[in-house]
């Protein structure tokens, strides 16, 4: 593949609270999704396909595991001669004060030296929370055909919506005019994905200066975009289209999975043209029982099906006891469903145990239940 | 680490699975839904602390070199061991008759210069989860020259026709090998794995070579049996023979009870195989499966009943798959009916066809075809 001389910075260090207990222990990017996947894997491989050699992970909140995970680069291909996965938690300098990441922008500051020993010409600034696929080749193209000096995904949201996210208001060329975190008062309907194009020397300069920069949050979106804008620098929106989703509740990560089921959505996995890479798992291609049924469902290799399955997500290593029902829910890596026991409408978190003739959720409840941890009969 | 040197070896002539070795050699064979034939084997030495195998092929290679690849899946130390893939050479090109004998002579130089003091030999067409290592302490100490694993069979009138089979005293020393022409019920199928010392090895393969060109391994063991100390040992666990396309069919189709699958599914004695990145199955529009293995990437819209899905097939709306095994990368047509039949990888079955075998007789549908 072609080196493009963009490196990829992926922003990993969130705790995703919102999550509540799944990210208790685990960092967000670490967060299973679809089956056999965890929603890093998405940037991971949308780099690696995008033939991007270097990509450097930040991480922070909880990130033993996330470390571990990210830094086997041979996952997503990204182990040839001068490629690699760099984790980058933060650590102690010479001269400098050790400090956490104290913001977005803060992160990227403190890995200034590292960017700067691979001497690109572009630095890409992903967050690692978003379930989409993206040719950053592509967005990289229209950043040097414009000759910009910053180049922001955009996705267009519905009107009624936008007043949620950060919102880029753009003349007929595409340039960014105007930025607006979440506004009453939307004039656009192009929401920023967090997904920058630097040219690296542009954006070194201005870390510095952010750095004392009284009262700033080292934050891309509250600090350094707004900043480059009162600039006059050139600011291009990159529009994209296709499937993207920001899995930060319960709800949305819920949806997210059950999207997987429907033909009609965009998001598919299964492009022999762009893959989703991730971790492989010894296991058996998935077994459903002689008494047992699946019916609209999305099953990953290394479950066993003895009892019901419809309109779910089963990753590796799910146990379904006989009798068992399990509908619209999601169940993580190692959950067994005892027999006759009932999960509806919920996510089960990886390794947890619902006891037999136990219920969990319910087909009428509008909110998504998570469960966590062991539920016994009668709970 | 075990101190052995693995050997994965190729059949003689006597065993041919009609129709799927026209397209590769048996260590290539698909195994229920995901894995190919090569794997068992090479998981069982790498669990066992076997690190460094030497695989012999006769025929196309093509295949296992795609799929053994470096060998890294199979969790192999990348610095310590390796997997050597060996394909049969010859000059004039005539390679199906070269005996196990003559590969190994090519390579026994390397053999030789091995660090490792034993060797442990397993065919490809023996599916088994097993312990090596634990054997291979069983063989040193019993001071036996050769230990051979075989196990205790109840139906080789119909069964393992032309498989090895032994003879032996009331001690398990072994009397003779033999081939099964189906005359009794009760035999003990040999696993066609041997232990010895590298040693032995190289001594019986210097020997049979003087022979005869036309000796293979087990025929230079055989005339050693009086006269040296060759021991049978049980093996207890399952065993599934693939010698003909039946058994084939019936040794993948045997995984679908659970207590059988549950052996290929043990975490702490893992079958590794290469990962194709694929996504999980998918079963849309109605479409179900009941008593089955259905591999990821697969898209199931129509019924699947008592049968294995191999990787990336797509079944139709409609369609009714009853003990059936499907290959990887199969296509079949909304509403086609397929009952008892072997379908081989990359074939396309069109719309509402009928397509039934037996059980006893299970219909094969060559590879790449269209239906």
């Amino acid at each position: 593949m072609e080196q493009n001389n963009m490196l990829a910075m992926i922003l990993a260090g969130g705790r995703g609270t919102r999550l509540l207990d799944l990210t208790k222990k685990n960092a967000k990017p670490a967060v299973y999704f679809g089956g056999k996947y965890r929603i890093i894997d998405f940037p991971l491989s949308n780099c690696a396909n995008s033939g991007i050699k270097v990509v450097g992970v930040l991480t922070q909140y909880e990130s033993v595991m996330l470390n571990a995970y990210a830094g086997a680069g041979q996952r997503w291909g990204l182990d040839t001669r001068g490629s690699g996965v760099y984790v980058l938690p933060p650590r102690e300098k010479d001269g400098t004060k050790f400090d956490v990441y104290q913001g977005t922008a803060d992160a990227i500051t403190q890995n200034i030296d590292f960017i700067d020993t691979f001497d690109p010409e572009y630095v890409l600034i992903l967050s690692g929370d978003h379930i989409y696929k993206m040719d950053y080749a592509d967005m990289l193209s229209l950043h040097k055909e414009t000759e910009a000096a910053c180049t922001i995904a955009v996705l267009p949201v519905p009107m009624k919506e936008a007043s949620r996210f950060g919102i880029m208001n753009t003349d007929e060329e595409g340039r960014i005019v105007e930025f607006e975190e979440k506004p009453a008062h939307p004039k656009s309907n192009l929401a920023s994905m967090g997904i920058y194009i630097f040219n690296w020397k542009d954006l070194r300069k201005e870390l510095i200066a952010d750095m004392s920069v009284e009262g700033s949050h080292h934050d891309f979106g509250k600090d350094i975009i707004p900043s480059f804008l009162n600039q006059g620098k050139k600011l291009q929106a990159y529009k994209f289209e296709g499937y993207w989703k920001d899995v930060g509740t319960i709800d949305s990560l819920w949806e997210a999975n059950m999207d997987l089921l429907d033909k009609t959505s965009e998001l598919n996995l299964d492009d022999p043209e762009w893959k989703i890479y991730t971790e492989d798992v010894p296991a058996l291609p998935h077994y459903v029982g002689p008494e047992g049924s699946v019916k609209n469902s999305y099953i990953n290799q290394g479950a066993i099906i003895r009892g019901h399955v419809e309109s779910s997500v089963l990753f590796n290593d799910v146990t379904i006891d006989k009798d068992a029902t399990v509908e619209q829910a999601v169940l993580m890596p190692g959950v067994t469903v005892g027999e006759g026991a009932k999960v509806y409408r919920a996510i089960v978190a990886d390794g947890v145990k619902i006891d037999p003739g136990a219920v969990v959720g319910s087909l009428d409840s509008e909110e998504i239940a998570l469960i966590s941890k062991r539920v016994k009969k009668g709970e | 680490m075990c101190d052995a040197l693995g050997i994965v070896t190729y059949n003689d002539p006597s065993v041919y699975v009609r129709g799927l070795q026209k397209y590769r050699p048996i260590a290539a064979f698909s195994f229920i839904g995901r894995y190919r034939l090569i794997d068992f084997p090479l998981s069982n030495m790498a669990n066992s602390g076997i690190h460094d195998i030497k695989v012999f092929v006769n025929g196309n290679p093509q295949p296992l070199i795609e799929h053994v690849g470096s060998g890294r899946h199979y969790n192999i130390n990348s610095k310590h061991g390796r997997i050597d893939l060996i394909p049969l050479y010859r000059e004039d090109g005539a390679i199906q008759y070269v005996s196990d004998v003559q590969s190994y002579y090519d390579q026994i130089d390397s053999i030789q210069e091995n660090k490792n003091d034993y060797v442990v030999i397993a065919p490809v067409n023996m599916v088994y989860m097993v312990n090596y290592a634990d054997y291979l302490d069983q063989h040193i100490q019993s001071g036996a020259e050769i230990t051979m694993l075989y196990q205790n069979v109840d139906d080789a009138k119909t069964h393992y026709i032309n498989c090895d089979v032994l003879q032996m005293n009331r001690q398990k020393g072994v009397l003779s090998i033999e081939s099964n022409l189906g005359n009794y019920k009760n035999r003990q199928l040999s696993l066609q794995t041997y232990i010895m010392s590298k040693e032995i090895f190289v001594s019986l393969v210097e020997e049979a070579r003087k022979v005869s060109s036309m000796y293979w391994f087990k025929d230079i063991v055989n005339d050693h049996c009086k006269d040296m100390d060759i021991r049978g040992v049980n093996f207890r666990g399952s065993v599934y023979c693939i010698n003909d396309l039946k058994s084939y069919y019936d040794s993948n189709m045997a995984i679908l009870n659970e207590a059988n699958m549950r052996e290929f599914s043990n975490p702490k004695w893992p079958a590794y195989t290469r990962t194709n990145d694929s996504a999980p199955a998918i079963y849309l529009d109605g479409g179900s499966a009941i008593g089955s293995l259905v591999s990821n990437s697969s898209e199931i819209h129509g019924e699947v009943v008592n049968s294995i899905i191999g990787r990336a097939c797509k079944v139709g709306k409609g369609a009714h798959i009853e003990n059936c095994l499907i290959l990887p990368d199969v296509e079949i047509g909304d509403n086609a009916v397929l009952k008892n039949v072997i379908v081989d990888k990359h074939t396309k079955i069109y719309k509402k066809i009928d397509l039934t075998g037996t059980p006893e007789d299970p219909l094969y549908i060559g590879r790449r075809e269209n239906i």
